[in-house]
């Protein structure tokens, strides 16, 4: 069953038409990603299924609810949280008040805390030498963690990841796509938008992939990786 | 000038400081998050002194009563500002907040003129406040001493609201990037709007005391301090809370020794201030404490 819906999905920003039609599905329970060029509409996707960005037409439905014209901070307490393009770090916030701003809404100290033992203790045990440091001062991959782990202390039903590989080091490229995985084994659903196409495929249930606002692909991971177009355009093979 | 003259010029300085310290974190809150001067925030001031002067002459309340009912109403008549003529040009480009924080202020300063007149009125302050005290040979007044008592303890209460709450977490939050906010799933027009009741109850009490300190009150009273605290604001560094208080007691202090090294400045003692803006504004804009934007690929 789709946690997701999108449905024909147009988005309109300073005059320029960004998304042209987009449908997809999320299927509860899978990573689901979007791959593409620059440009190509990606980012704007996530942020109309966030609310940040406004649909001037078509639906997203979100667990049986359409939530193109909820306000963003209700769309996280329904259940999606985004760690956004750019890390978007708290600088001037401690590590710890990041990881507290992702659970800002939620009443359930205790599970919070659980959530935030298992955020900082077992996924990124770096972030927790960290705790009462800027959020400022981490390295670039150091702050990449902190906005996945600030995204998941939402405890969300969907999580959107916005290039979380973007600027990382190789090694630490492997590291998140590793935690990709092990939030996905605790049952997250993930919907995510890389440039690396290849890791994305990988691991990736289901693609789509985006040119100038409208879908021209779509299929499992492994029919997209076999893909003649998908390798020549996205993953940088042949001739 | 001896260290007694001198010594109580320094109290003077403090007190005169503290009254700017208050006023100058509202300018500095609002500034950091939503990066325009609050031009009406000096007329808060003056609703502050007004709402205690009424509650204190009309309605005859007692002294600390009235102080808080005038600071809550004050605190209320903020939100509303913020609520009625600031929310609806949040997404508007800055220029259009500043030119319409400029027409609030206009509007309130004249709607004080057309009702309470601009006649002053007599402000009636507490017994402690014009008890004289006597420090070895200085003789000092309470309004000097009480002030930056009263001061300090309302910024530590204020200080444990930004950094110790979760309300306090999300103003910080939201003066650094105000959609990854709302991607935590906080009503960010909420925060801002505890935020000016936060700015506005400070400038009430500011003003509450300024007119203990002066106390003939008029529509236009906040026009001056106003001018002065957001000169200390960008001082200590606008956007900066620490900044606007160190920034407070500065302006005070050179305000109040300009006039005591030499009494024939004191015709400029406005002017003098202003000019340490200028030089400011030229040589350090960022101020003492003034955040320089770093960013991180």
């Amino acid at each position: 069953m789709s946690i997701l819906k999108v449905r024909d999905l147009n988005v309109h920003y300073g005059g320029i038409h960004a998304l042209k039609g987009v449908s997809l599905d999320v299927p509860e329970g899978t990573i689901v990603t979007l791959i593409g060029a620059n440009g190509a509409g990606k980012t704007t996707t996530l942020r109309a299924i966030t609310g940040l960005a406004r649909a001037s037409s078509g639906s997203i439905e979100f667990r049986g609810r359409d939530i193109s014209s909820v306000s963003p901070h209700e769309i996280v307490r329904l259940g999606i949280s985004m760690a956004a393009e750019g890390r978007r770090i708290f600088y001037n916030l401690t590590v710890l008040e990041n990881l507290m701003m992702g659970a800002y809404h939620r009443q359930d100290t205790e599970e919070v805390k659980k959530d935030l033992e298992w955020i900082s203790g077992v996924l990124f045990p770096r972030l927790r030498e960290r705790f009462s440091q800027k959020g400022g001062t981490l390295s670039g991959g150091e702050q990449q963690m902190l906005a996945v782990g600030r995204a998941l202390m939402s405890r969300p039903k969907l999580l959107c990841l916005d290039e979380p590989s973007l600027g990382l080091a190789p090694l630490l490229v492997q590291e998140v796509f590793r935690v990709l995985s092990e939030i996905h084994d605790e049952g997250c659903t993930i919907l995510l938008v890389e440039q690396n196409a290849k890791a994305a495929l990988k691991i990736a249930d289901y693609g789509y992939v985006l040119r100038g606002g409208t879908i021209t692909m779509h299929g499992t991971g492994e029919e997209l990786l076999a893909d003649e177009r998908v390798r020549k355009a996205y993953l940088g093979e042949g001739e | 000038m001896n260290a007694s003259v001198l010594f109580q010029q320094l109290i003077n300085g403090m007190s005169l400081g503290s009254l700017y310290a208050l006023l100058a974190i509202g300018y500095t809150m609002v500034y950091g998050i939503l990066r325009f001067i609050n031009f009406a925030h000096s007329d808060i001031f003056m609703v502050g002194a007004y709402s205690a002067f009424f509650f204190i002459a009309v309605f005859r309340l007692p002294w600390p009563l009235a102080a808080a009912f005038a600071v809550a109403l004050t605190a209320l008549v903020g939100m509303t500002i913020d609520r009625a003529a600031y929310r609806p040009v949040r997404d508007a480009p800055r220029i259009s907040a500043l030119i319409t924080a400029v027409g609030v202020s206009s509007f309130i300063e004249n709607l004080g003129l057309v009702t309470v007149g601009a006649r002053p009125k007599a402000f009636e302050s507490p017994g402690f406040m014009s008890q004289v005290f006597h420090i070895g040979s200085v003789a000092v007044t309470g309004v000097a001493v009480w002030v930056p008592i009263i001061t300090v303890l309302l910024l530590a209460i204020m200080m444990y609201i930004v950094y110790r709450t979760k309300i306090g977490m999300a103003m910080r939050a939201v003066s650094t990037d105000i959609e990854a906010t709302r991607l935590m799933g906080v009503d960010v027009d909420r925060v801002i709007s505890y935020t000016f009741a936060l700015g506005s109850a400070l400038a009430a009490a500011g003003g509450i005391l300024w007119a203990c300190k002066y106390p003939k009150i008029t529509p236009l009273m906040g026009v001056y301090p106003g001018w002065k605290a957001f000169t200390a604001a960008v001082v200590g560094g606008i956007g900066s809370i620490p900044g606007a208080m160190i920034g407070g007691f500065i302006i005070g202090l050179v305000e109040v020794l300009t006039v005591a090294i030499s009494p024939n400045l004191s015709g400029y003692r406005d002017g003098v201030i202003f000019l340490v803006l200028v030089v400011f504004l030229l040589v350090r804009p960022t101020g003492i404490l003034g955040e320089t934007l770093k960013e991180k690929v």
